[in-house]
C-alpha cells in the first residue's frame, strides 16, 4: 500500500507491506538515525516523533502514519551546526556508544517542547522508556538538564 | 595536576558529532550491496541432542533460498568463539555446526536468502530428527556421579576432565592454610551464589562480508576484538590471513559478550562460497538464548584472623558453570581469585581452589568484571562477617588489611589469567583516600549500625573495596602508528578497539599531549586490520593502559624525529627543543610551527615522512582501586530493597579524560547494581530461556538509577601512559557486595543469592532463608 | 521483519464498517494506537483494521460531571487532562506516570488498552472510579467495566468505542500503588482504592486488585467490611483480611508472595486514602 508522510521536513511517499512496521519502513527508506534495539517495544532506540509526540517505531505500523509527520535526528542539527541539545549531550559526556542516543535526544526533545524548565524528576519520566547500558544515565540527565538551560538561555537572548 | 594541556580535560569524543547526528556509522546502517544475502539461523529446541539426520532439501527449494549449512558441509575444525590471543587459553571444543547439540539455542544450521523471511521461512522447512540426551541443567548435576557427559567428542583440546564435565581446574596457593586457620581467633566460612546475566549491549550482534575488489573477503563487525576475528576467522573457514581484511565501525556497546568470535563464521563461509555480500544480525531474543553470558558460580571464601583483625588465611574456592562450551571457562575462573586475593595481601597462608564445568545451559564468556564480580560477592560479605566476629567496624577492619604502595602479594605471581601470574609491586594505590573519601560522603561513622527507620523503609550502609588490573601482563599487545601531515596534524592509527567507550578519544589526547598539539590535530583510525597496527582488542581492561603506552611511544618518537627538523632549523640543540601549542622550539628564543617543520620534512631538505610505530606488551598489570559505599532502605513487609545513595571513590591513575573515566565507573555501576537487585536469565525445567526480551530480563532504566556520586582520586602510575591506568570493569564488582553489607546493616539478614529481589528478601526476612 | 502473513490493512471511517470486517473471523484484528500486534501478531491474523478514522480520539464532558473518553485517547492524553486528573486524590495521575514510558502512553490508546484484558495499572484505578465502557457490536451498549472483565465480556467479538467516568462527589479519596522488580516494569501486583466518608463512616468503598497476568477484579467481600463502620484500623484489616485474591506462582513470584503483595497494597492504599480523606476515624 502506498503511503504518504513528511520526514524530517521532506514529503516522503512509499509502498510498503500492510504489516511493516515504522521501524522498518523508517530503515528501509535509509532513515538508518532510528535504531532497532529490540523490535519489541522496551528500548526506546526506535524513538521518532509522531507528529511532535515521541513514540517506539516499532510498535506502530507504518500503515498508521500515512498523512503524519515524522521527525528523527537526521533533521535536529540546523546549517548553523548541532542543536543545543544535541551540543548538550556532547558536552555532558552523555554519550558513550551512542546507540541509544537518537532516541534518548528525539524523547527529551519532546519533554523540553513541552516542559523547557524540567527538573530531575522530571527528566527520568520522561526518559523511563530509553534504555543506555553504557552511561548509568548519570550524565544523560546532566545533559537534558544541560541543554535546557541552553534552550532557555537561547530564548532569553532572541 | 597541571602539567597536561589536552590530558586531563574533558574533550568531546572524537566520534561523538556523528554519533548525536544519527549518521550511518554502525554495521547495520550500511547500506544493503548489490545481491545481499540474510542469514538466519535454527537453533536447537533440546539442551542435549545428538542430531540424528538432517534434511534441508524443502528449505533450499524455496524461492530465493542461495545456501543451507549445517554439520554436513561446513568445516570440521574444532576451534574456540572466545575470541582471545593465541595460544587461546580456552578449550577447542566448538565447530561452526556439529552433529550433537549442547543447549537450547545452540546452532543446528543456517539459510542464506534473498531476503530474511525468505530466510527465516526456509528455516522452518529443515526437518531434523534428535536423539534426545539427559540434560545437564545445573552445576550439582554437572557435577553428580554418572552425569551425562556434555563434551564426549574425541577431538577437543585442553578440556581437563571432559568425562566429568570439568572444563577446567586451577590452584594456586601461598603459606599453608591448615596450618594458618589453627592460628586463628576469628574466622568466617561464606558460601555464595551468582546468577546468568546478560550484557544486553543496545545494540545486538552484527556482521556482514563482501568479496572486495580484489576477491577479498572484508568482515564488518560489531566486535570487540577485530584482530582475533580476523586470525580465527582464517582457520576455521580455511582461508589465508592475507585474504582477510575485518572492520570495525562504530559499536553499540560490548561489555564482554562482542570479544566472542559469535557469527563472523557465518557470513564469511556463505560469502566464500556464493561471492555475494551476506549479513547475520541478531534479534534480542538471541542474544539471550544464543549469545553469550556471565559465568553463574558458587564461591567458597574463609577468612581467618588473629584478634588485632589482620587476615592471616584465606581460602577461596569456586564452581563455575560454563555452560555447553568451555570459553573463557579456565580465565574467568583464575580472575576470580587473582583479582580478588591481592587486596588483601597481609595474609601469608593463601589458597585458592577452582573447577568450571559444563552444562546444557547458555555459554559463559567474557563479561565486564570477569570473574572478580563474583569473587568480591563472597570475600567483601566474608569481610564484614568477620568484622562482625570480631568486633571490629568493617571499614576498620579494611583499612587494616588492604594492600597498599610498595607493597606485593604471593597471589600476583602464583595466579594469572590461565596460567601463573606475573611478580608485581603495586606502584600506585590510593585506596586509603578513596576510603576516606568514600565514608564521609556517606556519613559512614553516624549512619552504619543506626537501622534508622521511615515507616516499613529501614535504613542502612555498606561498603566494599576493590581493585581490578589493566591489561594481561606478558600477554596483551597493542600497537600505534603516527604520521605528521603538511599542515602539522597526525594520523593515529591504532588496533584499539572503541566499543563506545571513548578510547579512540583518549588515545587521541595522549597523542595530542605528546606532541603539543590540541585534540582535533589528531585524525584517529582505528580497528582495521588493513590500515591498523595490530592490538588484541578490548578486553581485560587494556586498552587505556597497554594502548595508550603504545600510542605514548610512538607519539614521543615522532616528537623527538620533529625537534631534531626543529633543531636544525633553528640551529639549537634538539635536546632543547619542546612542543607546544603547535611549535617547536627551546622554551625561551624562536620556534618554528609544525607545518614549517611538516613543509621541510616534506618538501625541503633531508626529506622525509616523520612517523612511528610502536609497540607495548605490559610487564605489569597495575590495578585501578575503589571503594564503594552505599545507603539501602529496605521494605520489611514487602523485602523491597532501594539504593538510596552510592558514591564510588576511584583510584585509575591519572584520568586521561574525567569525564570519560566516570562515565566508565557510572555504567559499570549501574550494570552491577542491576546484577545485584533485578537481572536474571531464568530458565525451565527443559533448559529454557524464559527471559528473552528487555520486559522480562530487566536491566535498569533513568528511573531505577539512585544518586550516584563518582570521585575520581588521582594517581599517577609511573608505569602507565601519562600515569594513567585502565577503568572500564573495576566498577561493575561493587554492588553485590556494598548492597548485600548494607541490607545486613539495615536488617540483620546475610543474603547468599544473587539478584537481591524482593521475593528473597521477604523470605530472608521471615526465616525462611535466602 | 515485516509481517508477511498481513494482506490488507483498513481504514474505514464508520462503526458499521468495521463491525462488517470483525466478523469476518479471528484472522481480522483491531489497530488501536501503539500497537501490541507490530511485535506479537498470532499467526492467523491476516488482516488489519486501523480504527484512528472513527472520530474516537475525543474527551468529552458531560453536563453531570461524566467524563467520556473515546477509544482511541492515548493515555498521555489521560494524563494530561485536566478533568482526570481533577478526579478523586489525582489518583488517574498518581497511576499513569507509572504505565509504560512517554514513548508507549503516547501511541497507546485506552481502548485498546482496556480491550487487551490483562495486568493493566490502569484497570484497578478505572474500576474503583466505577467506569462504564461502551461496546459495539451491530449495536452500541454499556456495561460496567467491572461486568466487561468479570462477565468475559471482554473475550467477545465486539468493539470497545468510549470508557465513561462518572461524576466525582466531594469527600472521596482514592490511592494507587504498585509493586514491580524495576521502575519501568509491569507490576507483580497493584491495587487501588476509592473511599466516600460521611460523618465518620465509610459510605462508599471500592477496591480493585491484581495479582498476576489477569485484569484487576473489584473486591465485594472486602468493601462490604468497610460500608457503613469506621474508617478504623481494625476494619481496615478486616477488609484486608476478606481480599478474595486469585494468585498464581510463576517463574517472577510465587503466589504466596504475590498474595503477600496484593493484602500488603490494599492495606496501604486504604490508609493513604484514609490520610488523605483527613482522617475519618
Amino acid at each position: 500500500m502506498i503511503i504518504r508522510f513528511q520526514l524530517d521536513g521532506s514529503s516522503m511517499e512509499t509502498d510498503v507491506e500492510p504489516g511493516t512496521s515504522l521501524l522498518e519502513a523508517l530503515r528501509g527508506l535509509g532513515a538508518t538515525s532510528v535504531k532497532d534495539g529490540c523490535s519489541h517495544g522496551d528500548c526506546g532506540t526506535c524513538a521518532v516523533l509522531l507528529d511532535g509526540r515521541a513514540v517506539a517505531a516499532c510498535l506502530l505500523f507504518a500503515a498508521q502514519v500515512d498523512g503524519s509527520s515524522i521527525e528523527t535526528v537526521a533533521g535536529m542539527a540546523g546549517e548553523e551546526g548541532l542543536h543545543p541539545l544535541q551540543s548538550a549531550l556532547l558536552d555532558a559526556g552523555a554519550v558513550q556508544c551512542g546507540f541509544c542516543t537518537p532516541g534518548i535526544l528525539l524523547t527529551a526533545l519532546e519533554l523540553l517542547k513541552n516542559n523547557p524548565d524540567p527538573d530531575e524528576v522530571e527528566v527520568r519520566q520522561a526518559l523511563a522508556g530509553n534504555l543506555c547500558r553504557c552511561t548509568g544515565y548519570v550524565k544523560i540527565i546532566e545533559g537534558v538538564l544541560l541543554g535546557a538551560d541552553r534552550l532557555a538561555g537561547a530564548e532569553g537572548g532572541s | 595536576m597541571g602539567k597536561f594541556t589536552v590530558v586531563g580535560t574533558n574533550e568531546r569524543k572524537v566520534d561523538g558529532r556523528a554519533l548525536a547526528t544519527g549518521q550511518p556509522v554502525f554495521v547495520g546502517d550500511i547500506p544493503p550491496r548489490e545481491g545481499l544475502l540474510h542469514l538466519a539461523l535454527l537453533h536447537s529446541p533440546h539442551p542435549h541432542a545428538v542430531i540424528r539426520s538432517i534434511n534441508t532439501s524443502r528449505a533450499e527449494a524455496l524461492e530465493g533460498v542461495a545456501l543451507v549449512l549445517t554439520h554436513l558441509n561446513t568445516p570440521t575444525v574444532r576451534y574456540t568463539t572466545a575470541g582471545q590471543g593465541h595460544p587461546e587459553p580456552s578449550p577447542y571444543d566448538a565447530r561452526v555446526f556439529d552433529s550433537k547439540v549442547r543447549f537450547v539455542g545452540d546452532r543446528v544450521a543456517a539459510v542464506a536468502a534473498d531476503s530474511e523471511e525468505a530466510a527465516r521461512r526456509a528455516c522452518e522447512l529443515i526437518e531434523v530428527e534428535y536423539d534426545i540426551l539427559q540434560p545437564v541443567l545445573s552445576l550439582d548435576e554437572a557435577m553428580a556421579d554418572g552425569a551425562p557427559v556434555i563434551h564426549d567428542e574425541d577431538d577437543a583440546l585442553d578440556v581437563w576432565a571432559a568425562e566429568r564435565n570439568c572444563v577446567s581446574h586451577m590452584v594456586a596457593s601461598a603459606g599453608d592454610v591448615a596450618v594458618g586457620f589453627a592460628e586463628c581467633e576469628g574466622v568466617v566460612d561464606v558460601t555464595c551464589e551468582t546468577q546468568y546475566a546478560q550484557h544486553v549491549p543496545i545494540e545486538n550482534h552484527i556482521a556482514t562480508t563482501y568479496l572486495d575488489e580484489d576477491d577479498r573477503l572484508v568482515i564488518v563487525s560489531s566486535t570487540q576484538v577485530p584482530f582475533h576475528v580476523r586470525r580465527i576467522i582464517a582457520r576455521v573457514i580455511d582461508v589465508p590471513v592475507h585474504r582477510i581484511r575485518v572492520i570495525k565501525p562504530r559499536i553499540g556497546g560490548g561489555f564482554g559478550v562482542k570479544q566472542e568470535v559469535l557469527i563472523e563464521d557465518l557470513p564469511a563461509l556463505v560469502t566464500m562460497r556464493t561471492g555475494r555480500p551476506a549479513v547475520l544480525e541478531y534479534d534480542r531474543a538471541q542474544e539471550f538464548v544464543s549469545a553469550r553470558t556471565r559465568h553463574p558460580m558458587r564461591v567458597r571464601v574463609k577468612l581467618g584472623a588473629k584478634r588485632d583483625g589482620i587476615l592471616h588465611a584465606i581460602e577461596m574456592e569456586v564452581w563455575s558453570n560454563t555452560g555447553a562450551y568451555g570459553t573463557h571457562g579456565l580465565t574467568v575462573l583464575s580472575n576470580v581469585g587473582s583479582k580478588t586475593l591481592p587486596l588483601y595481601n597481609k595474609a601469608p597462608h593463601v589458597k585458592f581452589w577452582g573447577e568450571a564445568y559444563y552444562t546444557n545451559l547458555p555459554v559463559g564468556g567474557a563479561y565486564r568484571g570477569y570473574g572478580a564480580t563474583q569473587g568480591y560477592f563472597a570475600l567483601e560479605t566474608a569481610m564484614d562477617r568477620l568484622a562482625s566476629e570480631l568486633g571490629i567496624d568493617a571499614l576498620e577492619l579494611r583499612r587494616r588489611n588492604h594492600i597498599r604502595t610498595g607493597e606485593t602479594s604471593p597471589i600476583f605471581a602464583a595466579l594469572g589469567e590461565g596460567r601463573e601470574g606475573v611478580e608485581q609491586t603495586i606502584t600506585s594505590c590510593e585506596l586509603e583516600s578513596c576510603i576516606d573519601i568514600g565514608s564521609d560522603h556517606i556519613d559512614w561513622g553516624a549512619k552504619r549500625g543506626l537501622r534508622h527507620t521511615d515507616g516499613d523503609w529501614v535504613h542502612g550502609v555498606g561498603v566494599s573495596i576493590h581493585m581490578q588490573g589493566s591489561g594481561i601482563p606478558l600477554i596483551d599487545m597493542g600497537a600505534a602508528s603516527l604520521k605528521m601531515n603538511d599542515d602539522g596534524s597526525f594520523n593515529l592509527s591504532i588496533g584499539a578497539t572503541d566499543l563506545g567507550t571513548g578510547s579512540d578519544t583518549i588515545l587521541g589526547q595522549i597523542a595530542a599531549e605528546a606532541l603539543g598539539v590540541p585534540l582535533e590535530m589528531i585524525i584517529v583510525r582505528s580497528s582495521d586490520t588493513d590500515l591498523t597496527p595490530f592490538d588484541v582488542g578490548a578486553y581485560a581492561s587494556s586498552t587505556t593502559y597497554v594502548s595508550g603506552m603504545a600510542v605514548q611511544r610512538a607519539a614521543y618518537d615522532v616528537a623527538d624525529q620533529i625537534k631534531t627538523v626543529a633543531a636544525e632549523m633553528l640551529e639549537v640543540d634538539a635536546n632543547e627543543v619542546e612542543l607546544t601549542n603547535e611549535r617547536a622550539g627551546p622554551p625561551e628564543g624562536d620556534s618554528v610551527s609544525l607545518v614549517q617543520v611538516a613543509h621541510r620534512s616534506l618538501y625541503g631538505v633531508n626529506q622525509r615522512q616523520i612517523g612511528a610505530l610502536a609497540s607495548c606488551v605490559p610487564e605489569l598489570s597495575p590495578p585501578p582501586f575503589l571503594a564503594a559505599f552505599v545507603e539501602v532502605r529496605v521494605d520489611v513487609v514487602t523485602g523491597k530493597v532501594e539504593v538510596v545513595d552510592f558514591v564510588a571513590a576511584v583510584d585509575c591513575g591519572t584520568a586521561i579524560n574525567p569525564q570519560l573515566a566516570e562515565g566508565q565507573v557510572e555504567g559499570a555501576v549501574v550494570n552491577g547494581i542491576g546484577y545485584a537487585l533485578m537481572e536474571e536469565m531464568i530458565f525451565d525445567g527443559k533448559g529454557r530461556c524464559r527471559t528473552t526480551d528487555l520486559g522480562r530480563y530487566k536491566i535498569p532504566s533513568i528511573s531505577d538509577v539512585p544518586p550516584l556520586e563518582v570521585v575520581l582520586v588521582e594517581s599517577f602510575e609511573p608505569t602507565g601512559p601519562m600515569g594513567a591506568k585502565s577503568v572500564s570493569e573495576i566498577g561493575i564488582n561493587a554492588p553485590i557486595p556494598a548492597i548485600a553489607n548494607a541490607i545486613h546493616d539495615a536488617t540483620g539478614i546475610w543474603l547468599t543469592e544473587t539478584p537481591f529481589t524482593a521475593e528473597r528478601v521477604w523470605r530472608a526476612l521471615n526465616g525462611h532463608g535466602s | 521483519m515485516p509481517l508477511t502473513q498481513i494482506r490488507a490493512f483498513h481504514r474505514p471511517d464508520h462503526i458499521e464498517g468495521v463491525w462488517h470486517l470483525l466478523q469476518e473471523g479471528p484472522e481480522v484484528r483491531l489497530v488501536g494506537g501503539g500497537s501490541e500486534l507490530a511485535i506479537r501478531c498470532p499467526s492467523e491474523v491476516r488482516v488489519l483494521v486501523d480504527l484512528a478514522y472513527l472520530g474516537l480520539d475525543r474527551i468529552e464532558l458531560a453536563d453531570d460531571g461524566s467524563i467520556t473518553l473515546g477509544a482511541m485517547v492515548t493515555l498521555t492524553d489521560m494524563l494530561e487532562h485536566p478533568e482526570l486528573r481533577a478526579l478523586p486524590s489525582g489518583v488517574i495521575q498518581e497511576m499513569m506516570v507509572h504505565v509504560g514510558s512517554p514513548l508507549l502512553r503516547n501511541a497507546a490508546s485506552i481502548g485498546g488498552h482496556l480491550a487487551r484484558g490483562w495486568l493493566s495499572d490502569v484497570i484497578p484505578v478505572l474500576l474503583v472510579l466505577d467506569a462504564s465502557v461502551e461496546l459495539y457490536d451491530g449495536e452500541y451498549r454499556t456495561t460496567t467495566l467491572d461486568r466487561y472483565y468479570r462477565d468475559g465480556i471482554h473475550n467477545g467479538l465486539h468493539i470497545l468505542t468510549a470508557v465513561t467516568i462518572p461524576p466525582a462527589s466531594n469527600g472521596r479519596a482514592a490511592a494507587f500503588l504498585r509493586f514491580s522488580r524495576s521502575a519501568y516494569d509491569h507490576a507483580l501486583a497493584n491495587a487501588a482504592c476509592l473511599v466516600d466518608i460521611e460523618e465518620g463512616r465509610v459510605g462508599t468503598a471500592r477496591i480493585a486488585l491484581s495479582a498476576g497476568f489477569r485484569a484487576a477484579a473489584r473486591q465485594p467481600a472486602s468493601e462490604s467490611q468497610l460500608v457503613g463502620s469506621g474508617f478504623t484500623d481494625e476494619n481496615i484489616t478486616a477488609a484486608v483480611s476478606a481480599l478474595e485474591i486469585d494468585a498464581h506462582s510463576d517463574w517472577l513470584a510465587s503466589a504466596d508472595y504475590r498474595s503477600h503483595l496484593a493484602r500488603t497494597l490494599v492495606g496501604r492504599c486504604l490508609h493513604l486514602a484514609r490520610e488523605r480523606a483527613g482522617g475519618g476515624s
